[in-house]
């Protein structure tokens, strides 16, 4: 009989809590073997690129997108310094040695010292070898009307011009085999295709320097793309010094920045936790007399972060690292429930009850937050979508594992510790009203005035982990190597090399002649000129043009027998079949060596061109007008272009979050305390946005996500303050713990990080003031009280 | 083109153990423009072309010449390299397969005839009526693009130079008597110099 009903009550507790435990245990399954299943590498990525989205409409972010994952990303320039009275010869052995190393390597798919001039010579070679298929069309172009006779003629009053020019001693080689001056000629207007070296002398004082364009296997923000590179690099280094002991080596490329981003923004993730947790550790023991049942709120984050980063993966592919950076701020919404309910409880109530009386602030404060980050979901930056889903899905978990997990710990008591100095006496007479009103509006004010002055600022950089240092040594490599900001590249694209070419031909007419473009395609006929020049009639016409041109050259004092190996070459340039044009100029630029071969794309998806021309500063770039198929890159400003277009978007939804957030509080607690409730969030933002503008920061996407979060808690805050009862030591608790954890954030050295943090921390802390001060008459005395 | 220029340098070949101290002195005149003419032999032409013009040298700036034919550009020589200076402002450098023959030419600019002495093998004919010929003969080891260089003037002034790379392609230059001048005008800096 004695044992009866304890056997009863047993079995009664443990159906009690079989249902909460149960639901955990197969959420907690279900999203670990989903979690287990993933590849990090497929489905996680760090590439700052695919924060903007792949489908972009606009075409020049597009374009600019598809180079940084194209070939121009995995080029590492390097520079070889040794004493200065090292001969050009040794230091010439020493970069070919270091060359060969790095061919040598799986990680690199090509290397070429630049001072060998290998690769020039290569391609000298390759466009002499077809100078009549490639160069000859466009000369042919010239003459309308072409005769043999006439050709002749101008052929030699263009050689003789050119015999007297001061280049002629140049190209004294070259003359008897191309006298018609095909290369010559192209080498003027394509001289700044390959910049070369400025100077033989490096930054380091009395050395000189070898110069080496190196490409890499594998992409350089991936793990095969860095440290296997750096490893080459280093066994490359240790060969070049066999030949000179003294060599200092210097290289460049985005795998450093990687690499250097990557270990940076670990170890700082590292350090801002171990910060934030002794933050928060010190906030609780302040607060709170019991810190070990501080544990039991870590179940709650663990299964709201895990729902969150399951549904996330499962919506999207690939999920970007920085969503779960960001995504942590989840960890300081979902916390505020368990304060709440473990803050909240009364003794010798049950746990239904209090969740009964707790019910409105808790859906208050979720449902709120709920449709704000639900309407970053519209947002088409990836970032912000996915930031969005994650957040609100890790919200509606966080609740939910809230509700069940205390379900079985009911008895749970944090034994807050009175602070008797912050209590407020509730009880407002006029005097008090009016102080308050006063202040209300004197923050309005400063929040208006504030607004009135933001001043905005879009830049992808902000997203990246400062590299001082590295960014010097960049910019002194790449001005060896001839790079500079001084010139517009222009992308040209088609669908086939005839309508690249074509297009490509459009925009060369379009250019001013003082001004020229220069792209690789000029090395390439235009289809039109190709299609006359190998046309029957053409071709019958062009087999008188030898004897002619004899007879011209002999009658202008020239040796006829000099022009020999022309007259071979062309002789057998008419007997054969002339290539297909898609063929030829396939074959050609597969062909092309070094960095040449990365001026133009040939793939499945189209061909394009790059080309350059030297900035005009009194015609900006965004007012010329382009022909069809070509776009001008302006690289990172033309992306930070589309980041402001993004930024605006986000605010519109924010907006509309803002809306939402009202209209909730309005259906919760009817219209004149739903104002009030809505009122302390959003004047907490505004003002905090005021403060930081006066503080002269200018504000970017990050402040306003940051503007997003801190709204929602401090919404959570207005409707835990509206509910019965003395809310405000679990407020009190749940802000300044939130607090002290971004806090943390502003020391981080990623702007848009510390940015993030300076907003939510400065919006967490006026909410807590407005709820301790009851600034917005909020609190509801208990109805035992009352 | 590079190596025509290192003749126009020999105007400021400085003093040497093995070149005598009056041809010497000629590498201390001051800002100085002479005129001169260029035979240029080509195994493509029965007889030579023939093209004229101004040098100018500057011991500070480098050397500058300026050719008489319409659109041609201004050469000009000088510590940071060769520049060509079109006439519609264009600007071009030496290729880099031109670095061989600048550093013979940086080397004869900066008076660092040990440099030179890499390259060439000199050889002085003086005769009794104060003439001279200067030649250097192309070492079998070096990689510079002439065989031979031959400089012949008197005590006043240099007279030809003659730069060859075969007996049939070759270049014959000829000096006027120089103009000393007291500086050139900024104009002339402007644009015979950078």
């Amino acid at each position: 009989m004695i044992r009866a009903p304890s056997v009863l009550s047993v079995l009664s507790v443990v159906k009690k809590i079989r249902l909460p435990l149960l639901v955990l245990l197969v959420f907690v399954a279900l999203c670990a073997a989903w979690l287990l299943s993933l590849d990090p590498r497929k489905h996680f990525t760090t590439d700052i690129t695919e924060l903007l989205p792949a489908a972009e409409r606009d075409p020049e972010a597009r374009l600019a997108l598809s180079l940084v994952r194209e070939r121009q990303a995995r080029v590492v320039l390097i520079a070889l310094d040794a004493p200065a009275n090292t001969s050009a010869s040794t230091l010439a052995s020493a970069a070919q040695a270091f060359a060969e190393t790095l061919r040598a390597s799986p990680a690199f798919a090509a290397a070429e010292p630049l001072a060998s001039q290998t690769w020039q010579h290569a391609l000298g070679q390759q466009l002499h070898t077809h100078r009549f298929d490639l160069l000859f069309p466009t000369w042919l172009a010239q003459f309308p009307n072409p005769t043999p006779e006439s050709l002749a003629a101008s052929a030699i009053t263009a050689l003789d011009a050119h015999l007297a020019s001061p280049a002629a001693a140049a190209t004294a080689d070259l003359l008897p085999s191309d006298p018609l001056l095909l290369l010559p000629n192209l080498a003027e207007r394509a001289s700044s295709l390959a910049p070369f070296p400025s100077a033989s002398t490096s930054t380091l004082n009395s050395r000189v320097s070898a110069l080496i364009w190196a490409e890499t296997t594998a992409d350089p923000l991936t793990e095969d793309g860095q440290q296997p590179v750096f490893a080459a690099l280093a066994a490359a280094t240790s060969n070049a010094r066999q030949t000179i002991p003294d060599l200092a080596v210097r290289d460049t490329g985005i795998a450093r920045f990687a690499a250097a981003a990557k270990a940076s923004t670990k170890n700082e993730i590292g350090r801002l936790n171990l910060f934030a947790l002794f933050g928060v550790l010190l906030v609780s023991a302040l607060l709170i007399r019991r810190l070990r049942s501080l544990l039991h709120l870590l179940p709650p984050i663990l299964l709201a972060t895990l729902g969150a980063v399951t549904v996330t993966t499962l919506v999207f592919p690939r999920v970007h690292i920085l969503v779960f950076v960001l995504g942590s701020l989840l960890s300081g919404v979902a916390v505020d429930y368990g304060f709440h309910l473990l803050l909240a409880r009364r003794e010798n109530e049950s746990y239904r009850a209090r969740l009964r009386r707790l019910a409105l602030p808790l859906i208050g404060g979720a449902g709120t937050t709920l449709a704000g980050f639900l309407l970053l979901t519209l947002s088409e930056l990836p970032l912000v979508h996915q930031l969005g889903v994650y957040v609100a899905v890790g919200i509606t978990c966080g609740l939910a594992a809230t509700l069940l997990y205390f379900a079985l710990f009911p008895s749970i008591d944090l034994a807050p510790r009175r602070l008797p100095h912050l209590n407020v006496n509730f009880n407002l007479n006029s005097t008090r009203r009016r102080f308050r009103a006063g202040i209300f509006f004197a923050l309005l004010a400063l929040s208006a005035f504030g607004l009135t002055r933001i001043t905005w600022q879009d830049d992808l950089r902000l997203l990246e982990y400062p590299a001082p240092e590295l960014r010097i040594n960049d910019a002194a490599l790449r001005a060896a190597f001839g790079e500079n900001n001084a010139s517009t590249t222009f992308l040209t694209r088609g669908a086939n090399f005839t309508e690249a070419r074509t297009h490509w031909q459009n925009l060369a007419n379009s250019t001013p002649a003082e001004n020229p473009i220069t792209s690789i395609a000029a090395l390439l006929p235009a289809p039109a000129d190709y299609a006359a020049a190998t046309s029957p009639q053409t071709r019958a016409t062009l087999a008188a043009f030898p004897a002619a041109f004899l007879a011209a050259a002999e009658a202008a004092d020239f040796e006829p027998d000099a022009f020999a190996p022309f007259l071979a070459d062309f002789t057998a340039y008419l007997a054969a079949s002339p290539p297909d044009y898609e063929t030829l100029l396939r074959q050609t630029t597969l062909a092309l060596p070094g960095p040449l071969g990365l001026l133009v794309h040939d793939a499945s998806d189209g061909v394009w061109f790059l080309s350059t021309q030297a900035r005009n500063p009194t015609t900006p770039a965004a007012t010329v007008v382009l022909p069809e198929g070509t776009v001008s890159l302006s690289g990172i400003q033309g992306l930070n272009t589309l980041f402001s277009r993004y930024r605006a978007a986000a605010a519109q939804l924010s907006l509309f979050g803002c809306v939402a957030l009202i209209v909730i509080a309005c259906a919760l607690h009817g219209p004149r305390l739903g104002l009030r409730t809505a009122a302390l969030p959003l004047l907490a933002a505004t003002t905090a946005a005021a403060l930081l503008t006066l503080h002269g920061e200018p504000f970017g996407l990050f402040h306003l996500l940051g503007a997003l979060l801190g709204v929602c808690l401090a919404d959570d805050y207005a409707h835990f303050a509206a509910a019965e009862g003395d809310t405000r030591p679990a407020i009190r608790l749940s802000a300044l713990s939130t607090a002290a954890s971004f806090a943390v954030l502003m020391t981080s050295a990623i702007p848009a990080v510390s940015a993030l943090g300076a907003t939510v921390t400065l919006i967490v802390l006026l909410a807590l003031v407005f709820v301790e001060t009851d600034l917005f008459s909020l609190h509801q005395p208990p109805r035992d009280q009352s | 083109m590079i190596a025509r220029l290192l003749l126009f340098l020999a105007l400021v070949i400085p003093a040497s153990a093995t070149v005598p101290t009056r041809i010497a002195a000629l590498a201390d005149l001051g800002p100085l423009s002479a005129e001169f003419s260029e035979a240029r032999h080509t195994p493509l032409k029965k007889r030579p072309v023939v093209v004229t013009g101004i040098v100018r040298i500057d011991r500070a700036r480098g050397l500058s010449l300026a050719y008489d034919q319409d659109r041609a550009p201004v050469v000009i020589l000088d510590a940071e390299g060769l520049l060509l200076r079109h006439p519609d402002g264009r600007e071009q450098s030496a290729p880099p397969e031109a670095e061989e023959d600048l550093r013979v030419l940086h080397a004869l600019f900066a008076f660092d005839f040990p440099t030179l002495e890499k390259s060439y093998d000199q050889k002085l004919i003086e005769s009794p009526d104060d003439a001279w010929t200067l030649t250097f003969t192309r070492r079998p080891d070096s990689s510079a693009s002439y065989r031979k260089l031959i400089l012949s003037g008197t005590t006043d002034h240099l007279i030809s130079i003659i730069l060859a790379k075969t007996p049939k392609l070759r270049t014959e230059i000829t000096l006027s008597a120089p103009r000393l001048l007291p500086a050139f005008s900024p104009e002339d800096h402007t644009r015979y110099f950078r």
